[in-house]
């Protein structure tokens, strides 16, 4: 089909996908509390549902961007993820043009309204 | 819940699932949890019903092709925002109301399915899964006992002595209290009330984690023999009995002709372990003079925490063997506990008050869960077809470049708003059936009051619609997501083919919707068969025309036997002279309640020294009660009035020809002698009995039970509570009054209780079959009727897309007759596969309603041949429509469609 996927150097992420990036940015996490940050980040903008949420936790493990860390003291079937260094690049150079973008949207008056 | 969300998860593919589906369930289960208590029920649905369209998304997703799967910006994956939900939901009403009779069929088929659920779950929501209405009530227990070696299965009392023995020594209980029922009579001013009360333990509301709404709660002190004779009122007797005066406290009413004081009134909605007690006195037991040989004491206990049933049990059990020798010359001694092998056992309570309807509503739950799965094969179906025509329109929209999830999400959005809807008029069905139910439900059906459409219904009402929509929605979106594009727009207006596979999923699932009504079908008609068995059965005594009722003359005004029994010839005589009248009787109890039981030695039936005699039930009886009950005399006579008049000097009985069968087989019995009540292997000092009469069995415990062998003394005086028996010659009911009235003339301070026909008696053994076959039929012909629609939809279907075909054949000679033929054995196929898969699955079904059943196998052969033949019938009368209008096909005017 030729299509480029998402986790392609030349394609945009999801803002899902970027969203865990960032909040993994942090530190590792669990799939809730990566849930729970973002909804509470963005104020409850976004309701994250839980099938694309590790949906998109597969295509960035798959990328690279994300590995999945075993803990031996934590009881629970969770597993925490970790982002990558690749991830990490990436993520910001995602950043980077959403943050020039929301600039330019900034001069253009747009945040005004 | 995690049942469903279990089930959905299904949708998802096998590797997703098996890396990821775990994680997801504890994130929702968690999440769910934090949601309920920040946003209550009204988030917890929108929670819900977003997470379960997710998973259909990302299992919509995560099943296609590898080529498609990493692009994910087509779709917008992952946000789901409002926006596009609502509109969707718009597009999806707005393209419904365009085809209202597809809308309304599917509404009202899934409309049905959805009610049906729903009502069976509110009843085993209100009975099965709520909890009972005391603190802590999970670890509640109630103590039975066994005791096998008199052979008396378990009921659910202990002796004073165990009781007090348990209540010392237990360590697996945090508290145990107490109680024993007492009938009692209250009087005043006014007609006498009979009204059953309790004496309970002072610790015993508190077990339970109750107090009184006015006044206080026992005293330590009150509960010590020759305390003060207080009570404490149920509400609605409060209520009934003395209009809710609010100043009750401090009054003194007459208990069993003793003056009491009320002290306190329990809140409304209170009910007792046993609902009918409606007054409560303190439980006085008297430590030195302890009989071992009353089981009456019912014990409420509760678990400590961490402690199973299992283990209290154990621990009770050991602590039989150190029971004191409370009764060491009596019948209870410490040698006749081991030969009895008595054995406590502890039940949940809950489980005690649920008892056996429990299975009968899981039963009902799975079958309505049947009706449902019919109801959305047959919406599925429509939903196929409906997408079949629309093939046109979609690939429209794929060439203006709508994506695979634009289309996918067409198809799920009006299949869920669809379902949604349904599931708001399938509440309405419930709050409406509910009512019906409870109304019309057998009254053996415990905690009817419970029964409410709550929170929890709601909630089951709307996962079960919303899953239904993606449960059918599911198919077509799966199917016509991915349309041949080039194909089907050049192929449009030619409807020679029809896409084999689409065939086979539509045949698919017409064969589920065989199966399963065939499945049902077969539930019910064992049903029937047991009802049939059960009228058949022969109770050993005529219900038609008599009416019982119960008397009991207090020891105020007849202290002693004589004084009774010169009552009850009395009575009996005036109710004897009345008009109307055929005969009159009075026995212990009516015919289809066993008594207690004497052991009894007969002669020629020896017992060993030390081993326990036979245990027979006994009763009191006058001589009219055998020939107003129907009772054949086999042998003998009844009693004379000289039996009556001095049983002491030469006692006499009447014995069921089962205990003349058991004792002395193979004679008549007449003549022959027994003991009776004797004690511990002292043979002498009880008197011989002789058998002046031999009568027919009867079934003492219940009509699925075997007859009881029973022995019949002459009534005098020794038995205070008795009931009445007449037999009238027209309707028994109409001469209640006239009776009631005859009964005061003779003393207007008796109360008289319990008036029923036996005839009622009778039917009311029978209400919880009859109940659970009712409903079993109704949900069989709801899936009839589903089922046939379904044929008849998909073979017209069929004809139709072959028109063209069958024209063709006709124009080269083919008869109308072989026409016909094609298509019913195209319908004859599907339904014969349904009819072999359905019956395998009845088979392997109907034994989970196995204690359902009397008087036939799960597996009765004639009911499951009937069933198959009528499945078979009904299919070829649903293909037959369509195979009558495809004869009539006209080759000309097919072929000029071309």
């Amino acid at each position: 089909m030729g299509r480029k996927s998402n986790t392609d150097p030349a394609a945009t992420l999801t803002p899902l996908m970027f969203q865990i990036l960032v909040a993994l940015s942090q530190g590792e996490r669990h799939g809730y509390a990566i849930m729970q940050e973002i909804e509470e980040r963005t104020e409850g903008e976004f309701s994250i549902g839980a099938g694309s949420l590790y949906r998109s936790i597969k295509q960035l493990l798959r990328a690279g961007f994300v590995e999945d860390i075993e803990k031996e003291h934590v009881r629970s079937q969770r597993r925490y993820y970790k982002i990558t260094k690749i991830g990490k690049q990436r993520a910001a150079a995602d950043a980077r043009v959403f943050a020039e973008m929301v600039a330019w949207a900034n001069d253009a008056e747009l945040l005004d309204t | 819940m995690d049942l469903i969300l279990r089930l959905t998860l299904r949708l998802l593919p096998p590797g997703f699932r098996k890396e990821f589906g775990d994680e997801i369930r504890e994130l929702l289960v968690t999440r769910a949890r934090v949601i309920r208590s920040r946003q209550g029920w009204v988030g917890l649905l929108r929670f819900w019903g977003l997470q379960f369209s997710d998973i259909a998304y990302t299992a919509f997703f995560e099943r296609q092709p590898a080529a498609y799967k990493q692009n994910i910006n087509e779709s917008k994956p992952g946000i789901f925002n409002m926006e596009t939900l609502l509109q969707e939901i718009g597009h999806a009403f707005r393209s419904l109301r365009r085809d209202p009779v597809f809308a309304g069929v599917a509404i009202m088929t899934l409309a049905l399915g959805i009610g049906a659920n729903s009502t069976v779950f509110n009843v085993v929501n209100g009975v099965v899964l709520k909890p009972l209405p005391y603190t802590d009530s999970d670890r509640l227990v109630t103590v039975w006992s066994e005791l096998p070696g008199f052979g008396f299965d378990s009921f659910p009392s202990v002796s004073d002595a165990q009781f007090l023995h348990y209540g010392e020594r237990n360590r697996t209980l945090e508290v145990m209290g107490g109680w024993r029922g007492i009938p009692a009579r209250l009087s005043g001013d006014g007609n006498p009330e009979r009204i059953e009360s309790a004496d309970v333990s002072t610790n015993l509301f508190g077990v339970l984690g109750i107090s009184p709404q006015m006044g206080r709660g026992f005293t330590e002190e009150e509960g010590q023999p020759g305390g003060p004779d207080v009570a404490i009122l149920g509400h609605e007797l409060w209520t009934r009995t003395f209009g809710a005066d609010q100043g009750i406290i401090g009054q003194t009413v007459t208990f069993n002709d003793i003056p009491t004081e009320i002290v306190g009134v329990m809140p409304e909605g209170f009910r007792f372990y046993d609902p009918d007690m409606e007054m409560f006195r303190p439980l006085r037991i008297d430590r030195d003079n302890l009989v071992g040989t009353s089981f009456g004491i019912g014990i409420i206990g509760k678990l400590k925490d961490g402690i199973s049933v299992d283990d209290a049990t154990a621990e009770f059990a050991g602590l039989v063997g150190s029971l004191p020798e409370t009764d060491p010359t009596g019948f209870f001694s410490a040698s006749t506990i081991e030969q009895a092998q008595l054995k406590p056992k502890l039940h949940l309570m809950m489980d005690d008050v649920v008892g056996t309807i429990g299975s009968a509503l899981w039963l009902l739950l799975g079958t309505v869960g049947v009706v449902m799965l019919i109801a959305c094969a047959n919406v599925a179906n429509l939903f196929l077809v409906r997408a079949e025509g629309r093939q046109r329109e979609i690939a429209v929209r794929v060439a203006l470049g709508s994506n695979r999830g634009g289309i996918a999400r067409l198809f799920l959005a009006e299949s869920i708003v669809l379902g949604l809807i349904a599931g708001v008029v399938g509440l309405g069905i419930a709050f409406a059936a509910t009512r019906a139910l409870v109304a019309f439900g057998p009254e053996q059906l415990p905690r009817l009051e419970d029964i409410k459409v709550d929170g929890f219904v709601i909630a089951f009402t709307a996962a079960i619609s919303l899953l239904s929509g993606v449960l059918f929605g599911g198919f077509p979106a799966l199917r016509h997501s991915n349309p041949p594009l080039g194909s089907t727009l050049q192929q449009e207006g030619r409807s020679g083919m029809i896409s084999r596979e689409r065939q086979r999923i539509r045949g698919a699932l017409v064969i589920t919707q065989v199966a399963l009504a065939l499945l049902l079908l077969t539930g019910s008609g064992l049903m029937v068969r047991s009802l049939v068995s059960l009228k058949n059965v022969d109770p050993g005594f005529d219900p038609k025309n008599v009416l019982t009722f119960q008397l009991t003359p207090p020891p105020t005004a007849y202290p002693d036997a004589a004084s009774v029994a010169s009552y009850y010839s009395r009575l009996l005589d005036e109710l004897s002279g009345l008009p109307g009248i055929q005969s009159v009787g009075a026995n212990t109890r009516a015919p289809l309640f066993v008594g207690s039981g004497t052991p009894v030695q007969p002669e020629g039936f020896e017992v060993e020294p030390g081993e326990i005699p036979p245990v027979i039930p006994n009763a009191f009886t006058t001589p009219g009660f055998f020939r107003t009950n129907g009772i054949p005399i086999l042998a003998g006579r009844t009693f004379r009035p000289s039996d009556q008049a001095d049983p002491e000097s030469t006692p006499t009985a009447v014995v069921s020809e089962g205990f003349v069968e058991r004792f002395w087989p193979g004679e008549n019995g007449v003549g022959k002698r027994f003991r009776a009540g004797i004690e511990d292997g002292n043979e002498d000092d009880s008197p011989w009995i002789s058998v002046v009469g031999v009568v027919g069995d009867v079934r003492g415990r219940g009509l699925t039970q075997d007859p009881v062998d029973q022995i019949y003394f002459p009534f005098a005086g020794n038995n205070r509570a008795m009931t009445i028996t007449v037999a009238t010659i027209n309707d028994p009911i109409s001469l209640a009054a006239t009776l009631r009235s005859a009964v005061w003339q003779v003393d207007p301070n008796i109360p008289v209780t319990d008036v029923q026909t036996m005839q009622k008696i009778v039917d009311d053994s029978m209400a919880s079959t009859l109940f659970t076959m009712t409903l079993l039929a109704i949900a069989a012909a709801v899936a009839l009727v589903l089922g046939s629609v379904g044929i008849y939809g998909v073979i017209a279907y069929v004809v139709n897309q072959r028109t063209r075909e069958i024209g063709v054949r006709m124009a080269l000679g083919a008869k109308q007759w072989d026409v016909s033929r094609m298509v019913l054995q195209q319908g004859g196929t599907v339904a014969g596969i349904g009819v072999v898969l359905g019956l395998v699955a009845a088979f392997g079904l109907t034994r989970l309603m196995e204690s359902l059943l009397f008087g036939v196998t799960a597996v009765d052969p004639p009911t499951f041949a009937t069933a198959a033949v009528v499945i078979a019938l009904v299919s070829l009368l649903a293909s037959y429509m369509p195979a009558r209008r495809a004869a009539r096909v006209d080759p000309v005017e097919a072929l000029r469609g071309e």
